[in-house]
């Protein structure tokens, strides 16, 4: 493989570029609203190619697959619970296709949209097993990094990562939350703090820890310094490119790349190891970010 | 040429996908695809072999190996044309009447297909005069038979003894193997070679074509 | 699990057999010193569970009399002698005759995944499930134990040992006398004329419970240099270990 292992890179620095948002992308390229986003992979999966290509020439150094609710939980809402492995395998396939191995492919993994007991109704035994699953079909399709992503519940995130490390000892697993700033600091809705989620998802057996989602730069400038205060363990931070506006009926996010490149440079200062974009991020931010952490 | 040595090393990695985006790429670039498929895939599946029999690679490694392999093969086979991917010739295995252990013949038939050779993969169970009348049909140039269970091993002997009544052991080869048979059975029952394990297999194979 | 009131017929819950990724893939020929990679961990997680999934393990078993037993291992009288078991028997206290099986699906399921083009999870799937056989009838070797020592016909210092037809001297042709009188028929598993059981992931034979020094021999049979596991110093001493001569 022409890129070093992960882990490796990751110490080694420079700082690692990520992508940016896929959703709105699948959504400008034919996704419906309220559509699944991971069934697009079983009827189109040259739009998973051609976006991975996008970001990768903009400059990332890793993207991620389509394969954000491909949970079997989640999946289940959609009925497509029996296709798991397919959509996630083929997910892999695409992206991996398209970039070969000069850039790192991480296998994206988000809540499985229920509520675990004692709040809600789901065992946390049917989330993990879930969990499994999808980690099985990821890891064996060939993933470099596994990504638990837009948590908002300690437990639920630490079952996905505790899932990813029980398939493979190996495997290099990034945790990120979405936390809210709040007068008190920054929690999640359920009410997790930057150093509570640090120090779960570490002992959960993550590599690296951070937040996505969200939030604009600005804040996310100041969730990476909490989480550095709280740890040093490498950083994943992925911003939104702001807080989505209405404008004639289309979401907008207002952020423009110069401005996001400029806080990637104060990100990059704080100690962060992998920057990316998270909803309302685009190639060009991509860009602006890569030639910012260049120069 | 240096992607079709890439082609090679990421076969050896077990990457799927990158094996079929690198080939891919090949076919756009207008290498041939016969060029690709024994300079890049049979090429790469031979270093495997050697690895494997020197013990500086395992089984799973050779299996994911096998399937990149077979993941770039889809995108070869339209172009290979009517020829086909085999040009080192035809081999017929299968595992004895009255045995269903095939594991280790399922191997065999996955590295000699690595090899280069087209494989006709009887099954289990297999009784002696359908494996003469398969290469016969086929034109194939070795037999290949495996048990595990050493009540079936005598049915082997049956084969050779077919191929000779039919004067066919000048044309077709045969070669043993499987746990409880060894070079000395080979020998006895007339056999042309034994195979002690999968990659060994298939290099005594490729000695039986030349 | 649901309790089969067939007599003698014994149902295993298929959680306790499941092997570890390490010994499936020692199985595979792998050392223990080798690292895998995340995908070939990942591969042997996914065989784990579908393994769990397709498993269905049962057994059988029957108390059998010492003359009754002698008749059956002498079946037809292929035998190697010496061997073993014409040591062992005489100063055995309990034979169980039994049969444990993992049911036909995870043999199905391997033949089409080599089918599908997924041999190296076939592969994997088939190691597994050889390792789950054994971890099957080595929990029925502690479990007929338990019970012996429970019913209190057995010595305090009783250990149990399996013995398998086409192993140590027994010849492979004694299949036949022990289905004849086994009935593994109930758990639908059936022998082929040339002494195999189908399904394939099948394992049959006598379990011996009896003082623990009856368990002791040493490999130097005449047989003992064409056998492929060698495992039987292993499972001697393993058994020795509470038990220290």
């Amino acid at each position: 493989m022409s890129v070093r292992p992960f882990r490796e890179r990751v110490e080694r620095g420079p700082v690692i570029v990520a992508d940016g948002a896929i959703g709105s992308l699948l959504m400008e390229r034919g996704l419906e609203a309220g559509g699944c986003p991971e069934a697009l992979t079983l009827e189109h999966p040259e739009l998973l190619r051609d976006i991975a290509v996008g970001y990768a020439e903009a400059g990332a150094e890793l993207v991620q697959t389509n394969t954000f609710g491909a949970s079997p939980l989640k999946l289940a809402s959609y009925g497509l619970e029996q296709k798991t492995e397919e959509i996630n395998r083929r997910a892999v396939v695409a992206v991996r296709e398209a970039v070969g191995d000069d850039v790192y492919v991480s296998g994206s993994c988000g809540p499985s949209g229920r509520i675990l007991e004692p709040y809600g109704d789901t065992p946390p035994g049917n989330v993990r097993r879930s969990f499994r699953r999808q980690m099985v079909a990821l890891i064996e399709a060939g993933v470099n990094v596994i990504c638990v992503e837009t948590m908002t519940d300690h437990n639920e995130a630490a079952l996905a990562v505790e899932a990813a490390r029980e398939v493979s000892m190996n495997i290099p697993i990034m945790a990120t939350m979405n936390f809210d700033e709040t007068p008190r600091g920054f929690y999640t809705i359920m009410g997790t703090d930057v150093r509570g989620a640090a120090s779960g998802l570490l002992t959960a057996g993550a590599d690296v820890v951070g937040s996505n989602c969200g939030n604009g730069s600005d804040v996310m400038v100041e969730i990476a310094r909490a989480f550095r205060d709280a740890t040093d363990a490498p950083l994943l931070i992925q911003p939104n490119a702001g807080a989505p506006r209405i404008l004639d009926g289309k979401v907008v996010y207002p952020e423009t790349p110069e401005f996001m490149a400029e806080r990637a440079s104060r990100l990059a200062a704080l100690g962060v190891n992998i920057i990316g974009g998270c909803c309302g991020t685009t190639p060009e931010h991509i860009r602006a970010i890569r030639n910012a952490l260049t120069d | 040429m240096e992607s079709l040595e890439r082609i090679a090393a990421e076969l050896e990695a077990g990457n799927d996908a990158t094996v079929r985006s690198l080939t891919r790429t090949a076919i756009d670039d207008g290498t041939e695809a016969k060029k690709i498929l024994d300079e890049g895939l049979i090429a790469g599946m031979q270093v495997i072999g050697e690895k494997f029999q020197n013990h500086e690679i395992f089984l799973p490694d050779v299996l994911l190996a096998a399937r990149a392999m077979n993941a770039a093969l889809e995108l070869l086979e339209p172009l290979l044309g009517g020829t086909g991917a085999a040009t080192r010739g035809k081999v017929v295995i299968g595992t004895m009447k009255g045995d269903l252990h095939d594991i280790g013949k399922n191997l065999v038939g996955i590295m000699l297909g690595g090899a280069g050779f087209e494989v006709i993969d009887l099954g289990k169970d297999v009784a002696p005069e359908r494996f003469v009348e398969a290469a016969k049909e086929a034109d194939a140039g070795v037999i290949g038979m495996s048990a595990l269970l050493t009540t079936t091993m005598p049915t082997m002997k049956d084969v050779v003894s077919l191929l000779r009544q039919q004067g066919l052991d000048g044309r077709v080869k045969t070669i043993v193997g499987g746990a409880p048979v060894s070079k000395e059975f080979a020998r006895e029952i007339g056999a042309d070679a034994y195979g002690f394990d999968a990659a060994n297999a298939v290099e005594r194979v490729r000695g039986l074509m030349a | 699990m649901t309790r089969d009131r067939r007599e003698g017929v014994r149902e295993i819950d298929e959680a306790t057999i499941a092997p570890g990724p390490r010994a499936v893939l020692r199985a595979m020929g792998v050392p223990e010193d080798r690292e895998t990679s995340a995908q070939v961990e990942a591969l042997l997680s996914r065989s784990l569970d579908v393994l769990i999934e397709l498993s269905e393990p049962r057994s059988v078993v029957r108390n059998v009399a010492p003359d009754e037993f002698a008749r059956i291992y002498e079946g037809a009288g292929d035998n190697a002698s010496p061997a073993p078991l014409e040591q062992i028997i005489p100063r055995s206290e309990r034979l169980t005759l039994f049969v444990v099986t993992l049911g036909a699906d995870v043999s199905v399921r391997i033949r089409s995944l080599f089918d599908e083009g997924e041999p190296a999870l076939a592969t994997a799937l088939d190691a597994a499930a050889s390792e789950a056989t054994e971890l099957a009838a080595t929990h029925l070797e502690r479990l007929i134990e338990s019970e012996s020592l429970r019913d209190g016909c057995v010595s305090p210092s009783a250990r149990a040992l399996r013995y398998s037809p086409g192993y140590c001297g027994w010849n492979l042709s004694g299949q036949r006398a022990l289905f004849a009188s086994l009935g593994p028929e109930r758990v639908g598993v059936r022998l082929l004329e040339s002494c195999l059981m189908e399904p394939l992931k099948s394992i049959s034979g006598v379990i011996v419970t009896g003082p623990v020094e009856i368990h002791r021999f040493e490999p130097l049979y005449a047989f003992c240099s064409e056998c492929r596991t060698k495992d039987c110093r292993e499972r001697i001493s393993a058994l020795m270990k509470d038990y220290p001569s």
